[in-house]
């Protein structure tokens, strides 16, 4: 039997065929980038059929969303952020904020980018109507982890560095801490004054590493500097969403020594900051993490303030303020402000 | 590296030889750690002193920052190897910079056998 489709009339046919086709790919392809090009998302033609997708779940943020000074009127907003765990899509309503602070922002991130990573939903937001508020936000470097449809900030005074433990190498970096101290540092001299946030940064990486999860090196952390030029002072947080100080497991057995005798979170906290609470090591030359932090505030007053949120526990070192929060919050927030003036160090030994 | 024959110093600085930007306390945890420090360059330098019979001069300025859990376990590493007083009679230590990480380590190395 011959073969038909060998004949010259079948093949012409056949390579009409392909053209027509091979032309419509390109048509299509070419119809997609240019949507793409010009933002235009919607135009490019959709996979998913959205015509049934749920509408998105409100957070509603309070008009003073800072950690920092108001950290009753907001944990609650950080703490239903952080506790929700459904597969749908999340707005973040920032509409009513009024006031935003450095550390909220740095937070709002890790917790945002922590939604999205752990349901795969989508997360959308709006602005501050107060234009003070957005211009902080805009200003704090935001923008580059979420996506605006605004056009990008006239200036940028804060900087927002992330490590991922789970899928990188598992370690702290020197390098990232870096990164945020030559932001803030105006110039290489400068970078001495900061040296007590270096140093702060690198000893908060470590406890993440080491204290912030079940298995050692497993928890993303945040740290952020924003450059607070009103009051003068360049603005550090780090922020991990650990288990915080009160549920790491080490420190959880020695702590429940310390509730038998009778002692609540807050007054634990006291003995934590002050170095009384010795290592799970064993081992007396360990354990001074925190105890050294505070010591760079209140002993040699190279910072202006430290505040430490953990589990329930809320602290504002400089001030004496140690209190039990309505409602806890998961991990640890580290935030603390090194003046731009330089300082008289006071050594170890002067009160 | 600077070799004085005259006051039996040999100097050294963090710095310019190990890094500016020192890490946390161990290997394990992140780049240029204390441990990382005192296995590659402290313990040979300190036994170049020791054997020559010079005291250890290092400078900690011109770097980001010390961690103090970096400063523990070098400092105080190589007192738990060679013994808080022998390491306290060979280090001079210089920071200008930070006048604090001076005593910092002194404390580190006075503690590190408690």
């Amino acid at each position: 039997m011959k073969k038909q489709w060998a004949e010259a009339l079948w093949k012409a046919r056949n390579r009409k065929s392909a053209l027509s086709s091979l032309k419509q790919r390109v048509r299509r392809k070419n119809r997609i980038r240019e949507a793409r090009a010009l933002g235009q998302a919607a135009a490019a033609p959709r996979l998913v059929d959205d015509s049934h997708h749920r509408p998105p779940i409100q957070f509603a943020a309070p008009e003073l969303l800072s950690l920092t000074d108001h950290p009753d009127e907001c944990v609650h907003f950080f703490s239903e952020l952080y506790g929700f765990s459904k597969r749908r899509d999340v707005f973040v309503n920032l509409s009513r904020v009024k006031r935003i602070t450095p550390d909220a922002i740095a937070l709002l991130v890790s917790l945002v980018m922590g939604i999205g990573r752990r349901h795969k939903v989508r997360i959308s937001g709006n602005y501050p109507a107060a234009q003070g508020a957005t211009e902080m936000i805009r200003a704090s470097g935001f923008d580059e982890y979420l996506k605006s449809s605004g056009p990008p900030p006239a200036t940028t005074r804060g900087a927002i560095v992330k490590r991922d433990f789970v899928t990188d190498s598992r370690r702290a970096e020197p390098g990232r801490a870096k990164e945020l101290i030559d932001f803030a540092a105006k110039n290489d001299h400068d970078i001495a004054r900061l040296r007590p946030a270096y140093e702060n940064l690198l000893e908060c990486m470590s406890n993440t590493h080491q204290h912030a999860s079940k298995l050692e090196g497993t928890e993303y952390w945040w740290a952020s500097v924003f450059q607070d030029r009103s009051r003068c002072c360049d603005c550090f947080t780090f922020v991990d969403m650990g288990v915080g100080i009160f549920e790491s497991i080490e420190l959880n057995l020695r702590l429940k020594i310390h509730r038998l005798s009778g002692l609540g979170r807050v007054e634990i906290m006291r003995k934590l900051l002050a170095g009384e609470i010795p290592s799970s090591t064993g081992l007396a030359y360990r354990g001074k993490g925190l105890p050294s932090i505070v010591e760079s505030l209140r002993g040699r007053r190279l910072l202006a303030r430290l505040v430490i949120v953990t589990n329930d526990v809320y602290v504002d070192v400089g001030a004496n303020r140690f209190e039990h929060m309505p409602c806890p919050l998961k991990g640890l927030l580290l935030y603390w402000e090194v003046p731009h003036g330089h300082k008289r160090e006071v050594q170890d030994d002067q009160p | 590296m600077d070799t004085s024959e005259k006051s039996r110093t040999i100097s050294h600085s963090i710095p310019a030889e190990f890094s500016r930007t020192p890490g946390p306390r161990f290997q394990k945890e992140g780049k240029h750690s204390g441990e990382e420090f005192r296995e590659t360059l402290l313990g040979k330098w300190f036994e170049e002193a020791r054997d020559a019979g010079a005291k250890l001069f290092i400078d900690f300025d011109g770097g980001y920052g010390y961690a103090p859990s970096f400063l523990e376990e070098a400092f105080g590493g190589l007192a738990r190897k060679y013994g808080s007083e022998p390491v306290l009679a060979i280090l001079q230590l210089k920071s200008d910079e930070a006048p604090y990480l001076a005593e910092r380590v002194r404390k580190s190395v006075a503690q590190a056998n408690a």
